[in-house]
């Protein structure tokens, strides 16, 4: 291919991309992935937010999958440690909902790891996550989640979509449905997995699924391997500038079509040619780390491309900086029911400096402040010892903890608290509910107000529940 | 850009009504707004009252009474009345008015923390319809279908157009028209010399031919299939948690035949909820039973069985409800329902029909059948399979055409029998073995037992075999008998051999079943590990061979023991080793054969018994005719082979309880028994002296008085013709569903439905025959501005093609479509790793590799986790649950699919060979692209433009021929090597284009 025609063709592709861009008349074209989000209209949605003003333009949710034992992360039970071997006391687990331990003798079990007071508010955190408790004063623990579901894959289902009923939308597509995108070409909603130090739990696709939302909305995964967004690579034999003729090509047959008819999806198909082949171009380059200074590869710690969490950390800060609405880390490896010392040791340690490398590098770029970071997994995990030699902890939903930080965040604070033995959420209590109508709210939409009629009903993400959780927000 | 169909829809009805009437010009909104209440002939409870008081009313003054507030309810006109919400004919008294018009925040209504607000049209209907005597209408879908007296769709729809100064557009053009019925009735565009038989056709039936034609085609059945699908939520995994497999391949089969069939929509229904209640139910009936198990299920570590039967109860119910009756019972799982008179006791006498299904919430250890499984399970028949009861489908079942497999058999098998001259020389050496080993005398079976003398067992129990007398090479197969006693009915097992060679001991070991998870991997230490059978279930006892060919034991090897491996709870029986004598490694003879073989070593045997003996030599045994015989093997396990379906077995109800808010821990709720709900005409119930079964509730679900079975099936088939339902929420007839703006036309197709005794094939022929169906989707801007939507029919729409249907359109297009029908999961090219984050156990896709790779999207293997993401890019359900109608998106993501995904580039390739090979000049060329693709001639821009893009194309890859080999190689379809590989590769670009046309894709 000489350099000339390749030249001719990007001539002839930018003049047609005018062409057709102004065929389409009013819209935008980053709005072609969710362009009938309610906030479409309105050209970025960035800081107006929907019904009073963001205060975050993005959702970057870190999710520990497995369900991360909040009693060797956030939640110091010095009782538990007092009373570790004993038998549980049948007036706090009576009646209760138990998943694998089901039938079996009930002892409790002592944190595994030491914690240690940081930052100004002496924040405990457990001496597995160093780097995480360097920044104690950006983050707010919440102490007080609960959740519904025992299980990883409906309870991973309600924490997406607030419903354990399969077939409602994602808190991801809920946001894209109400917001658009911030992306010119990249999807509004991207996916990333990783897995190591645990067992690998499944994660399902309907995690990120749009639901009954228009499915543009749907999360798409972006794959370490291979072509990051499926089919964004020319098939083999084919050039850049082959592949743009050939969309330039069907294009003008579209817009002859259209010249004959009327029917809008013409124009629409247009334009999403177009952004198709720009993602060709973008999505490369946002896979493309070779830019990345050595010292920032050092702060995540990571080998770019690995397909390991800190990679995907480091990818989730180039997807913020590239206007993605919501970026969903999944990180496979925090199921416990055995060999927790040694394998919460090992996922804290892949886990523990690159979230607080992206928190940092956000900062650092005067992102943080526009960016919700949220990091937890599922549920939490039992006080009660799983396990032959009592090394493990089994699913437990009546109290857990996570964390939040970013815009209206109020760094520092420890919210909520869980009974003495780290059983049931008792100080202010908060549900996943909750958790949604507050990510809505800092991002400038009323959860109460953001509806989709579905079945003859108006449909929420939070469903007839919610309330903000107004002690964590700044 | 237009906001979506549905978001827009319920908005939609009532401007549409008033819009076309007058438009009004004034500067006041409410002036407007009177103005075009003004200008309604007549006010309709149900057209223009109901949907205000259900959508901002009912919620709190509706028949859910746990939130009524102010013990008001609006819903009964009596209540209202009494509750002086309005005084009929009088607008000056009454709240309703009072709090409408009201703006003190305190007083007003809807209240404004409702976040609902009533425009002032809304306001002032209110106010004219009290004026007028708020007079209610019983809900319209409720009422009873009576037949409206038109003579069918045409009249029904010409009439309201004329009433609005419109009339029905023009018939589309023929090529057009083919084009859209060939798609529309069986998802395949019509073939170049269709297109030309129809367009000379100048008969007045052309088009009629046509239709029948069609729906005599067995792709009808696939394209059926593909909606039906969706709503009854078919899939190849089941969805949660690990999402393994489980065969319900014969179900899809049997829905597709039904198609074909026609087999009328009560006998349908009533097939698949209860087929196994039926008198004598044939195999196919206890296949629609599936229906009943296809619900997602899980195997999930932890799981309480309780919690998930309550989960797989309540699934049912919405899926039948939503599927059948176009009803959101789902809303009364927690709390009588909103808006519909569905109460939740209505939701778990619903449930209760399905509470005999035999079934586990939890398929792992905890979970527990209702009943004992085991004297339901017949060898053959009916087992227990992993994720509880399934049923043994032999292929012939469902073949398409099992007569022409059997006589290709019988053909092969003729011509093993004549022989070969290498198969007379084995045939010579197997007589002076067989007659070698008589002189031995070899018994044909040597037999071991346990040494505590045990028949059978179950403990893991070493079998000294050390004083086996005979050499190696005379053992034709190891034979035992196993079965499964636990592992959730899946099975697996094992076989460990210790032999000695040179004095030094050696361990293999064989494996059966499913091995799932590895679980024998760690019985044996042996390192040479050979997988050998297919699946094992739990029941019978399974007859095991492992031939010479298998076994592989080294020359000169002497046994020493054998040992059973357990993979989970298994008895063993019956070790013994069959000898070569009066047979072959491959089988044995059978008595007379061998009475035969003893004569003819003995010299008493005629010619005739020799030859019969050869006969049977040539065809069971020779190893000559191995390949041949692994064809008719082939051939023999496609009609004999067996598929399996989940079966519904009828065993004791379990008792349904109301469950509090749904919370399945909650044990306080009534019990109750299987009854319809209460205020649907001729309600069922049941007594505690008998109670109702699936059965009742499938002959009350398609008696003709229930008014809503034919109405949801008409709207949604509707659905299939016109892009869009009549009403435009198929999952929801209710108060909340949209009143239809033709419900003449719903309820005159409904009544037709019924009476021609639900013929499916008549109702389609009905609407495609229509001239309403046949009309130019072409419209002008006036009409397209007056109803952007097509509500009025005044013109057909443009449709974009289902998932399924724009992959068999590109394989038909390029001919490489395989139209072989039924049969497993077919598994198209796939990105690598898209099943990576599946686990228990981890997932490896293997893409077909033979002509499997070009079958139809109805049969393709469907992941509900991760769905093939061509698939889910157009908008394909994952079927976790019923859809009735899918979302049609228009994405980057959809270009990026049809530009680059494998199966669309060797679709191109395949198109650019017939183009090359059978057209001389490009003219031509991009001529025929067209009639394969969009059946119509390109204009001369179009030529002018691909001819343009071959050109650059050709320069291009002469530059460089290296890319276009590149580009040649993708996909598994040779192209003829002799063809010149520039040509072809730039006709294959411009195939691409021609493949990813908006109009290649939507039908017009």
């Amino acid at each position: 291919m000489s350099s000339f025609s390749e030249y001719a063709t990007e001539v002839n592709r930018r003049t047609f991309l005018k062409k057709s861009l102004s065929s389409l008349g009013v819209v935008a074209l980053g709005d072609l992935f969710a362009s009938d989000a309610i906030g479409a209209s309105n050209p970025i949605l960035g800081s107006t937010g929907l019904h009073h003003p963001a205060k975050v333009k993005r959702i970057i949710h870190l999710c520990m999958a497995g369900g991360p034992s909040h009693l060797e992360t956030f939640d110091y039970k010095p009782v538990l440690e007092a009373q570790h071997g004993q038998a549980m006391p049948t007036s706090v687990t009576d009646g209760e909902q138990i998943a694998q331990l089901q039938g079996a003798e009930l002892k409790i079990k002592g944190p595994t790891f030491k914690f240690s007071r940081h930052g100004q508010s002496g924040m405990q955190i457990s001496d597995q996550f160093p780097h995480i408790a360097g920044l104690a004063d950006e983050i707010a623990v919440i102490r007080s989640m609960y959740t519904e579901q025992i299980n990883h894959d409906p309870a991973h289902t309600f924490m997406n979509t607030g419903s354990i009923i399969p077939g409602r939308p994602s808190m991801g597509a809920w946001t894209l449905y109400g917001l658009g995108s911030l992306s010119n070409d990249l999807p509004g909603y991207v996916v990333l997995t990783s897995e190591a130090g645990g067992q690998g739990q499944p994660i399902s696709a309907k995690q990120w699924h749009n639901g009954f939302l228009p499915s543009k909305h749907q999360g798409v995964e972006l794959q370490s391997k291979g072509d990051p967004v499926y089919y964004v690579g020319n098939p083999d034999g084919v050039s850049r500038g082959s592949q743009g003729d050939l969309v330039e090509t069907i294009n003008s047959l579209n817009d002859h079509l259209a010249s004959q008819r009327h029917d809008p999806e013409i124009a629409t198909r247009i334009a999403q040619y177009e952004l198709a082949f720009q993602m060709q171009a973008s999505v490369p380059d946002l896979a493309d780390f070779s830019k990345e200074p050595q010292h920032i590869l050092e702060s995540y710690g990571c080998t770019p491309g690995d397909g390991s969490y800190a990679s995907n950390c480091l990818m989730a800060r180039r997807l913020a900086e590239r206007g993605v609405r919501f970026i969903q880390l999944y990180h496979r490896g925090w199921d416990h029911h055995s060999n927790l010392e040694k394998n919460f040791t090992s996922v804290a340690q892949l886990a523990d400096q690159p979230t607080a490398a992206l928190i940092k590098d956000l900062k650092e770029r005067g992102m943080l402040d526009e960016t919700l970071i949220i990091w937890g997994g599922e549920f939490g995990r039992t006080p009660m010892s799983q396990g032959g030699g009592g090394d493990g902890r089994d699913h437990h939903i009546k109290g857990f903890s996570i964390f939040l930080a970013g815009g209206g965040i109020k760094g520092g604070t420890t919210y909520g608290a869980t009974d003495d033995f780290g059983y049931n959420a008792e100080e202010n209590p908060t549900a996943v509910h909750d958790l949604h109508a507050t990510m809505l709210h800092l991002l400038g939409v009323d959860h109460k107000r953001l509806t989709y009629k579905f079945q003859g009903r108006d449909f929420r993400l939070t469903d007839v529940h919610g309330h903000l959780i107004d002690g964590i927000l700044a | 850009m237009p906001p979506t169909l549905r978001t827009t829809l319920a908005s939609l009805t009532l401007p549409l009504c008033l819009s076309l009437t007058t438009s009004v010009q004034a500067a006041d909104p409410s002036e407007a707004a009177q103005a075009e209440v003004d200008a309604i002939k007549e006010v309709d409870f149900n057209r223009h009252i109901r949907p205000i008081l259900s959508n901002n009313c009912y919620f709190c003054h509706g028949p859910d009474e746990a939130t009524r507030e102010g013990d008001l309810r609006l819903d009964i006109r009596e209540d209202a009345i009494e509750a002086f919400a309005f005084v009929p004919g009088d607008t000056e008294d009454g709240e309703l008015l009072l709090r409408v018009f009201s703006e003190d925040p305190d007083e007003m209504m809807p209240e404004p923390s409702s976040n609902k607000v009533l425009t002032d049209k809304e306001k002032l209907l209110l106010k004219r319809w009290i004026a007028e005597g708020a007079e209610y209408e019983s809900h319209w879908s409720y009422n009873s279908v009576e037949k409206p007296a038109y003579d069918g769709i045409d009249e029904i729809v010409g009439k309201e157009l004329e009433a609005r100064n419109l009339s029905i557009s023009e018939e589309a053009s023929k090529e057009t028209l083919i084009r859209r019925v060939s798609l529309d009735l069986i998802g395949l565009p019509p073939t170049p010399s269709e297109v030309e038989t129809f367009m000379k056709d100048r008969s007045p039936n052309a088009y009629d031919k046509l239709v029948d034609r069609l729906l005599a085609s067995k792709r009808y059945g696939e394209k059926m299939a593909i909606h039906w699908l969706d709503a009854v939520r078919y899939s190849d995994t089941v969805g949660y948690h690990g999402d393994q497999e489980r065969d319900a391949t014969p179900y899809r089969d049997y829905v597709i035949e039904a198609f074909n069939d026609n087999q009328p929509y009560d006998q349908f229904t009533i097939e698949q909820i209860a087929g196994d209640l039926l008198p004598n139910p044939s195999i196919k009936q206890l296949v629609a039973t599936s229906y009943n198990r296809i619900n997602q299920l899980s195997r999930e570590g932890g799981i309480q069985d309780k919690e998930y039967l309550k989960k797989y109860q309540a699934e049912r119910v919405r899926t039948t409800a939503t599927t059948w009756l176009g009803s959101t019972m789902a809303c009364a799982e927690c709390h009588d329902h909103k808006f519909d008179p569905f109460t939740t006791k209505d939701f778990y006498s619903m449930a209760a029909f399905f509470s005999d299904i035999l079934e586990k919430g939890a398929y792992t250890a905890v979970g527990s059948y209702q009943e004992d499984i085991e004297p339901y399970v017949e060898i053959d028949r009916a087992h227990e399979g992993w994720f509880g009861p399934e049923l043994t489908v032999p292929n012939h079942v469902f073949h398409e055409d099992p007569e022409t497999i059997k006589s290709e058999i019988k053909a092969k098998e003729a011509t093993l029998r004549k022989g070969s001259p290498e198969a007379e020389a084995e045939f010579e050496r197997w007589l002076s073995k067989q007659s070698d080993l008589l002189h031995r005398n070899i018994p044909t079976y040597v037999r071991f037992n346990y040494t505590d003398k045990n028949a059978e067992t179950t403990r893991t129990e070493s079998i000294d075999v050390t004083h086996y007398p005979y050499p190696l090479e005379d053992i034709a197969a190891l034979e035992f008998d196993a079965k499964m006693l636990g592992g959730g009915g899946r099975g697996s097992l094992g076989l460990e051999i210790r032999y000695e060679v040179n004095g030094r001991i050696h361990k293999r070991a064989y494996h059966m079943g499913d091995n799932f998870e590895r679980e024998l991997d760690s019985k044996s230490t042996a390192p040479w590990r050979i997988q050998v059978s297919p699946k094992l279930y739990k029941g019978p006892w399974h007859p095991i061979r492992l031939s010479q060919d298998t076994l592989k034991l080294p020359r000169g090897a002497k046994l020493i023991s054998l040992l059973p491996l357990k993979g989970n709870i298994a008895s063993f029986r019956d070790f013994k080793i069959r000898t070569l004598r009066n047979g072959s490694q491959f089988s044995k003879l059978n008595k007379a054969q061998s009475k035969t073989l003893t004569k003819l070593l003995n010299g008493d045997a005629s010619q005739t018994d020799k030859d019969q003996l050869k006969q049977t030599f040539f065809v069971n045994h020779a190893d000559t005719f191995y390949e041949e015989r692994s064809e008719i093997d082939t051939l023999k396990n496609e009609l004999n082979g067996k598929r399996y379906t989940p079966l519904t077995i009828s065993a004791a109800p379990r008792e349904v309880k109301v469950l509090p808010r749904g919370n399945w821990m909650d044990d306080s709720g009534e019990t109750v028994l299987p009854a319809s709900p209460g205020f649907l005409p001729n309600p069922i119930t049941s007594n505690s002296n008998s109670q109702l079964t699936r059965l009742d509730l499938a002959h009350w679900i398609v008696d003709r008085e229930n008014p809503l079975t034919a109405r949801t099936f008409v709207n949604r088939i509707w659905a299939m013709y016109f892009g869009m339902p009549l009403s435009s929420a198929p999952e929801d007839l209710g108060q909340q569903g949209e009143y239809p703006p033709y419900p003449e036309l719903l309820d005159w197709l409904a009544a037709e439905f019924m009476e021609s005794d639900w013929d499916i094939k008549h109702l389609v022929k009905t609407i495609v025959n229509s001239q309403v169906y046949r009309q130019t989707s072409d419209v002008s801007d006036t009409l397209f501005e007056l109803d952007p939507y097509n509500r009025l029919l005044a013109r057909q729409s443009p449709v974009r093609l289902p998932a399924e249907v724009i992959r068999d359109n590109a394989l038909q297009i390029s001919g490489l479509l395989n139209t072989k029908m039924g049969g497993i999961a077919a598994r198209p090219y796939q990105p690598d790793g898209h099943y990576r984050n599946l686990n228990f156990p981890r997932r490896k896709y293997t893409a077909d590799t033979d002509a499997e790779q070009y079958r139809r999207g109805v049969y393709i293997h469907w992941q509900r986790t991760f769905l093939h993401p061509m698939m889910s890019t157009f908008d394909a359900s994952s079927r976790d649950e019923c859809v009735v109608m899918r979302d049609l998106s228009n994405t980057p993501l959809q270009a990026l699919n049809l530009l680059n995904d494998p199966t669309q580039v060797e679709a191109a390739k395949a198109l650019a060979e017939i183009l090359l090979t059978e057209e001389s000049n490009d003219s031509d060329r991009i001529h025929a692209a067209y009639t394969r693709a969009l059946a119509r001639k390109p204009s001369e821009k179009e030529t002018a433009t691909l001819k343009g893009f071959l050109s650059r194309e050709r320069e291009r890859f002469e530059k460089a021929e290296n890319q276009a080999d590149a580009l040649l190689q993708v996909g598994l379809y040779f192209t003829d090597p002799d063809l010149p590989i520039v040509e072809l590769a730039a006709l294959t670009s411009m195939s691409r284009a021609i493949l990813n046309l908006h109009e290649t894709i939507t039908r017009y």
